[in-house]
């Protein structure tokens, strides 16, 4: 119910491939980044819904998006610089009336919730061994398809533990001439590489 | 979480803002950020991934631990965070042939959908892209150690080549400086017959040899009277000076024309400019060859090549006294 409900007050998902073509010109802000300024815009959205509690961030991220595109397609522009700006205002607007739509319909997610709970509890364990066998399976993969650089410094900067790690980093950024801040942010990107990679991957098997 | 460095003790604001504990006002601020700012965006994403690790290797504690939890593993998306982490950091630990990083206990998780991974899953095997990793390292091996045998018989072969040539150009170097000592030999005769010609002349007045008679410009169309000399009586040598319009060559010849039948009644040796301003070539021509009447000089340029270019034309006229 609470679904069917999200599904008539929230704007229209479609988009049309003109008005996505749009949108992607408007992210990139003058340059041409081949869509990549949208998925790490789309990217930083999910988790900021995320990190505010809403079960449907993918969902939200999508709908400020659509948002913006309508506003693109009756304005023509939008005078609001950066565009990351004016997607942390759409993204912030689509937050509070997911949040007053979530009041509605907690209980019945409460509900929902144990419900699932109760529900065939050897099976769901079996169902979860099952599927991490199937994440070990893509990461796997996943990793095979960085380059080997990228494997390389994305498993020595991680595969220790507590102090030894801390000692390894600062060797790895002295032999790459780089601040261990750097080191650090690429690192993190080459992770979040991987982690979208897995993600898609078990999504799709 | 004692670890130094690490950026979860750098940034403690980001670990209360990932964990919800900072006050809604700046939480939006961080919010904004996290979406406008790149730096912030990346580091965010950095100190989220030490967060997640330092719970999944045990080292999380106290309030941060529980608000770990009953906050962050509250999330589906979070969780699957979580379980990256593990099955991440168990592999690159095998791969570094470190230990696995300890999961948290079970007894630790809060949310009833989260399970931590089983400890053995996966941890007796080397992960599969480390064997792949690893023979294909091997035959990059292989192919790279039988690429540096041929490299080196190649190289040997060209050594010894370039010793072989080396010992050629070495006789060749010697043979051609033999020629140029020969040379100087040559040259240094016909200096001391030249020497010795010039001490049996007759003494011949100086002046006549070494006055500059005439300097001419470059002929240019409609040009006023032709300069004419007169030639004094028993002069040995006419000299002349032929002004440049540009010293383009290195070395030049005089060709001495009979305007009224076009021949050639003199030719100089090679002649070098001076170094003046504008440059001017010196040419001294035998008065024997003179009579009075019109003549002309060609200048040509000489190439590197040896071929020549005409650059100029200088008229003049030879009177009698």
């Amino acid at each position: 119910m609470d679904v069917l409900i999200q599904e008539i007050e929230r704007e229209e998902p479609t988009l049309t491939q003109v008005a996505f073509t749009r949108l992607l010109e408007w992210l990139d802000d003058g340059t041409d980044s081949h869509g990549e300024t949208y998925l790490e815009m789309r990217r930083r959205l999910v988790a900021y819904f995320d990190r505010r509690n809403r079960p449907t961030a993918d969902a939200l991220a999508d709908e400020t998006f659509n948002r913006i595109a309508k506003t693109l397609e009756k304005c023509g522009s939008i005078a609001t610089t950066p565009p990351a700006r004016y997607c942390y205002t759409i993204a912030r607007f689509v937050l509070l009336e997911d949040l007053r739509r979530g009041r509605r319909s907690v209980q019945f997610d409460e509900v929902r919730g144990s419900k699932s709970i109760e529900w065939g509890r050897s099976d769901a364990v079996d169902e979860a061994a099952s599927a991490h066998e199937r994440r070990l399976d893509c990461l796997d993969r996943c990793l095979l398809t960085l380059k080997p650089d990228q494997r390389e410094l994305v498993v020595d900067y991680y595969r220790d533990a507590q102090r030894q790690r801390i000692d390894r980093r600062r060797e790895l950024a002295a032999k790459l001439g780089i601040t261990m801040n750097a080191l650090g942010i690429r690192a993190c990107r080459i992770r979040g590489t991987l982690e979208a990679c897995v993600d898609t991957c078990c999504k799709a098997r | 979480m004692s670890v130094p460095g690490d950026s979860i003790q750098d940034d403690p604001q980001l670990v209360r803002y990932l964990l919800g504990l900072l006050p809604e006002e700046e939480a939006e601020r961080l919010d904004e950020q996290s979406i406008v700012v790149d730096e912030f965006a990346a580091r965010l994403e950095c100190v989220e991934n030490d967060l997640v690790d330092a719970y999944v290797s045990g080292a999380l504690e106290g309030e941060i631990l529980a608000r770990f939890e009953s906050f962050y593993l509250a999330s589906p998306r979070r969780r699957e965070k979580v379980r990256f982490a593990e099955r991440f950091l168990a592999a690159a630990g095998r791969a570094g042939g470190v230990r696995a990083p300890a999961v948290a206990p079970p007894a630790a998780a809060p949310a009833s959908e989260y399970q931590p991974a089983r400890a053995d899953v996966g941890a007796h095997t080397a992960p599969r892209w480390l064997m792949a990793s690893s023979f294909a390292a091997a035959a990059m091996l292989l192919v790279t150690c039988g690429f540096l045998l041929l490299q080196d018989a190649r190289l040997r072969r060209g050594l010894s080549d370039a010793q072989r040539e080396g010992a050629v150009l070495g006789s060749r170097a010697q043979a051609l400086a033999g020629q140029l000592d020969d040379q100087r030999a040559a040259n240094s005769a016909t200096m001391k017959e030249l020497e010795r010609i010039r001490a049996a002349q007759p003494a011949a007045p100086s002046a006549s040899i070494a006055a500059v008679a005439l300097v001419l410009l470059p002929q240019a169309r409609g040009v006023g009277p032709v300069p004419a000399i007169a030639l004094e009586p028993g002069s040995g040598t006419v000299a002349f000076e032929l002004t440049l319009e540009a010293a383009d060559f290195a070395r030049y010849e005089v060709a001495l024309k009979d305007p009224a039948t076009n021949r050639i009644v003199w030719r100089s040796g090679v002649l070098a400019p001076r170094a003046t301003s504008p440059a001017t070539i010196a040419v001294a021509v035998p008065a024997g060859v003179l009579k009075p009447q019109h003549y002309s000089f060609d200048l040509s340029g000489r190439h590197a090549t040896g071929a020549f270019d005409i650059v100029g034309s200088y008229a003049f006229q030879i009177q009698s006294r």
